[in-house]
């Protein structure tokens, strides 16, 4: 791969000046469709007229997150009893945890559903069999609402799984707050602890 | 440039990792979910190396017309780039 550094030349095509060459420097880019914009990217500027002509490769990821930073705001009202299951299962694989790691296990469990088609149908064969632990549970009448924040990679995920297995978003979390019970609350050891441990390290607490 | 030499050094640019996206009027061009990363160098050289003559069409760039534009169409993918030596420029990357 090229690295480019503030101050590296290269050369570009300009609407206004033809090939020209071009400095690389850090400057805030709008997004052509209005939507906000990336500060301090990395691009190729028109050594004739200053106008920003290129973006390598290494300004991507830049890019990438000031997209992704409109963070989506989700809810769900669920009973009780799927949001202590969920805090439970948090607390199996990091007791040190905070409830910063609600959405990291969350969307785990969204993402390996979403690429494993057997995880997916799994998912879709509890909502067809309620549990009768939960759903007794749900009978106490008592809700919690899980609010979270997250970016739009993950709503369209979430979105995506809706889809796969016909079941709206609710029912979708609760389906998955009772694999998580099945797979880290119940099992004498949590399934891909490792894995699930590293991930409440890195970004659930 | 053909085909066969534009997908040499669009198949060898992205493997590589050495190309430049064009920032049309200054902005981060969306349509390039290249430039997005929204899909990945592999992404694309999976949706390249299907190409033959058929889904590639060339145009001469409208700001330099000595520079030809290639276009590949493959499988709903639309890519847009040209040679601006010693690198590949991506215009476009979106289906």
């Amino acid at each position: 791969m090229k690295l480019f550094r503030p101050g590296d030349k290269s050369r570009a095509v300009c609407d206004v000046d033809g090939i020209v060459s071009t400095t690389f420097e850090y400057r805030d880019v709008p997004f052509a469709d209005g939507k906000g914009q990336a500060k301090d990217i990395l691009v190729g500027a028109c050594d004739k007229c200053r106008r920003v002509l290129s973006i390598p490769p290494q300004s991507t990821p830049a890019i990438k997150a000031a997209r992704e930073k409109a963070d989506i705001s989700i809810e769900a009202s669920l009973p009780a009893v799927y949001a202590e299951a969920l805090d439970l299962a948090c607390y199996r694989i990091a007791p040190g945890s905070s409830r910063a790691f609600r959405k990291p296990l969350l969307m785990y469990y969204v993402h390996t559903c979403l690429v494993d088609k057997k995880a997916s149908a799994r998912v879709t064969k509890i909502v067809r069999r309620p549990d009768r632990f939960f759903t007794e549970g749900e009978r106490v009448g008592m809700n919690k609402r899980l609010s979270l924040k997250i970016s739009p990679h993950a709503s369209a995920e979430i979105d995506d799984l809706t889809k796969r297995t016909k079941i709206n978003r609710t029912q979708l979390f609760k389906s998955l707050i009772i694999k998580m019970r099945d797979d880290i609350i119940t099992p004498k050891q949590p399934r891909n602890l490792r894995v699930l441990q590293t991930i409440a390290a890195t970004v659930g607490r | 440039m053909g085909f066969k030499e534009a997908k040499r050094r669009l198949l060898t640019a992205l493997k590589t990792g050495v190309f430049q996206h064009a920032a049309r009027s200054g902005r981060i061009e969306d349509k390039n979910l290249l430039l997005m990363g929204q899909v990945t160098p592999q992404d694309v050289i999976g949706i390249v190396e299907k190409c033959n003559g058929t889904h590639h069409t060339a145009s001469p760039l409208h700001s330099d017309p000595s520079i030809v534009v290639h276009v590949l169409k493959r499988s709903g993918w639309y890519i847009k780039f040209y040679v601006l030596e010693p690198d590949v420029w991506f215009i476009s990357v979106h289906r």
